[in-house]
């Protein structure tokens, strides 16, 4: 697979190599998601019907109502909860499971926001890897 | 983060384990914002107990009996359910009971309760200028726009944190240069001043201007400068479900927004956009089902009904009774339901046929478990959500259409300029 670098600000950092879900419209944990099985269940949302679970979720940001935190804290115990987040901007209602799963339950979800130039290199990229104390992610495609 | 003295020796520790962990969470929030400091709040609103699961639950029971004190007055936003008529709603006695533990958790945290998603409504609220750490979005986006108070959307159970430690990061909509507009949407000439009557187009244009705007800030002009304090609520929930404003300035209504000038701080609007009668059309097609032939339910109180929304309900209602072939609940908030029990109207609504429910969140409908297949609601935040939560796109009319149907039985629809 080849490999590129891609610059990235972490918010919540942690080494961990995932597969993709890329999307392009911004996305509401609460009511968005089927909390027992990470299903998208937003019909209007362009992976409607497809599992966030155990993926690097690629959405440009939150929206809708701010139940998003225990939304991915209950995902978390479920173990339903995307591996990582990426975004072009992340506010604190997605940080908040991030950040809580960090010091209240120790289990870590990388959040990281790239440029939207990189984001749009994102749409084929097949895994991400992700690295603690770093400023960039490694994006592997296909050859 | 520069630390105060105090600060530090809560990150070391010294005023208890909790809060050294909300505030190692807040620094590193802040660090990830570019925050310099941390500012202190003086009010939080707490939305911890629409059951998602147990894991929210555990965590504010688990925080509650630390014996951790709330360190400014907190409010509680709407729960799942009406604890008094949860079964009689269709909850499961395993919700009930995570509910009761998240309200004696609350409690035991000093909270105020007053369990409802409009606390703007209720008796505690902010005043302009003040500094505060809300979550939920109608309730973020109505105290920065309406009130102008300052906060940024934070989500349970952050914003508890923000409450235990008593400060936040100095970053976002907390900090006044943040605040001002960068676009503008101007509502067209089509849209005419006498439509406003109809409350449903405050949801149509919030919807629009939410798509629009997406999480920016940004200003509207052209909106009445006499309004309802409910429209503003209907128009604060929508905008921030169809996008995810916290902030809207409009025009003459918002206190940072009394002149154009004023939300742009003198400068020029980046990019300008039109709400149109077209723009309403289409908000329209995606908040309403127009399959539906006969409604099962109406809900009204997303969010929450106000006092004068009840009363408004029995003006429209004028002595006459609901269908028995439709179900309609209202939902409100604790001390609402309160008042309405002290001087009968509460006791009135239920005579017409109407089921009132307080504390809990009308989303939480439990509509497949009822056999409830179709759905009617005035609400745009509930025709957003609703599909995602219940399975059922609801039907989206005006509060005058909702009374309609409920009294004639069968589904009624207005003629409307935004009607093809």
């Amino acid at each position: 697979m080849e490999r590129v670098r891609i610059p990235c600000q972490y918010a919540v950092s942690g080494n961990l190599k995932t597969d993709v879900l890329y999307s392009e419209e911004p996305f509401s944990f609460w009511g968005g998601v089927e909390r027992e099985t990470g299903i998208i269940t937003d019909r209007r949302h362009d992976r409607y019907d497809e599992s966030m679970s155990g993926a690097a979720f690629v959405f440009p940001f939150g929206k809708g109502s701010s139940g998003a935190g225990t939304t991915i804290m209950e995902m978390v115990r479920l173990k339903t909860a995307p591996s990582a987040i990426i975004n072009l901007e992340s506010d604190p209602v997605l940080l908040t499971g991030p950040l809580i799963a960090k010091y209240f339950y120790d289990v870590i979800i990388p959040v990281v926001n790239v440029t939207k130039e990189d984001y749009n290199k994102l749409k084929s990229a097949k895994q991400i890897e992700f690295y603690e104390q770093a400023d960039y992610i490694d994006a592997y495609y296909e050859e | 983060m520069k630390l105060t003295k105090y600060e530090q020796e809560m990150l070391d520790g010294e005023h208890g384990e909790m809060r050294q962990k909300a505030l190692q969470v807040l620094c590193d929030l802040g660090e990830y914002e570019g925050a310099e400091e941390f500012v202190e709040v003086t009010l939080c609103h707490s939305d911890n107990a629409v059951y998602m699961g147990e894991a929210a639950a555990a965590f504010v029971e688990y925080l509650g009996d630390s014996g951790v004190k709330l360190a400014v007055p907190t409010t509680t936003n709407a729960c799942s359910l009406d604890m008094d008529k949860w079964a009689e709603q269709g909850f499961e006695p395993k919700i009930a009971d995570a509910i009761r533990r998240m309200e004696a958790a609350h409690a035991k945290m000093g909270a105020i309760p007053t369990w409802t998603c409009a606390p703007y409504q209720s008796c505690v609220q902010p005043v302009f200028g003040q500094q505060i750490v809300s979550a939920e979005s109608n309730v973020i986006c109505y105290y920065n726009s309406v009130i102008g108070a300052r906060t940024n959307r934070y989500a349970g159970p952050l914003e508890l944190l923000g409450g235990i430690a008593g400060r936040v990061p100095y970053f976002g909509l907390h900090v006044k240069e943040n605040r001002y507009a960068e676009g503008l949407v101007k509502l067209s000439d089509e849209i005419k001043p006498e439509w406003f009557n109809d409350d449903s187009l405050y949801a149509l244009i919030a919807y629009a201007y939410g798509s629009i705007v997406g999480n920016r800030v940004w200003a509207i002009e052209g909106m009445p400068k006499r309004f309802r304090k409910e429209s503003l609520r209907d128009f604060s929930a929508t905008a921030a479900s169809s996008g995810g404003i916290a902030l809207y300035h409009m025009v003459g209504v918002t206190p940072e927004a009394q002149t154009v000038d004023m939300a742009f701080n003198g400068k020029r609007p980046k990019e300008v956009e039109e709400i149109n009668l077209k723009s309403l059309c289409d908000a329209e097609k995606q908040l309403n089902n127009p399959e539906v032939k006969n409604v099962d339910m109406i809900l009204l109180g997303c969010p929450h009904f106000s006092y004068d929304d009840c009363q408004q309900v029995l003006r429209l209602l004028d002595g006459r009774r609901v269908s028995e072939n439709i179900e309609v609940n209202i939902t409100v908030g604790r001390d609402t339901a309160d008042r309405m029990m002290d001087d009968g109207i509460y006791n009135e609504l239920l005579l017409s046929g109407i089921k009132v429910y307080k504390e809990g969140c009308a989303l939480e409908i439990r509509a497949k478990k009822r056999g409830i297949k179709t759905l009617m609601s005035n609400s745009g935040k509930f025709g957003t959500y609703s599909f995602g939560l219940t399975g059922i796109q609801p039907v989206f009319g005006s509060l005058s259409e909702c009374i309609e149907t409920a009294v004639s039985g069968e589904l009624v629809r207005e003629d409307k300029p935004w009607r093809e």
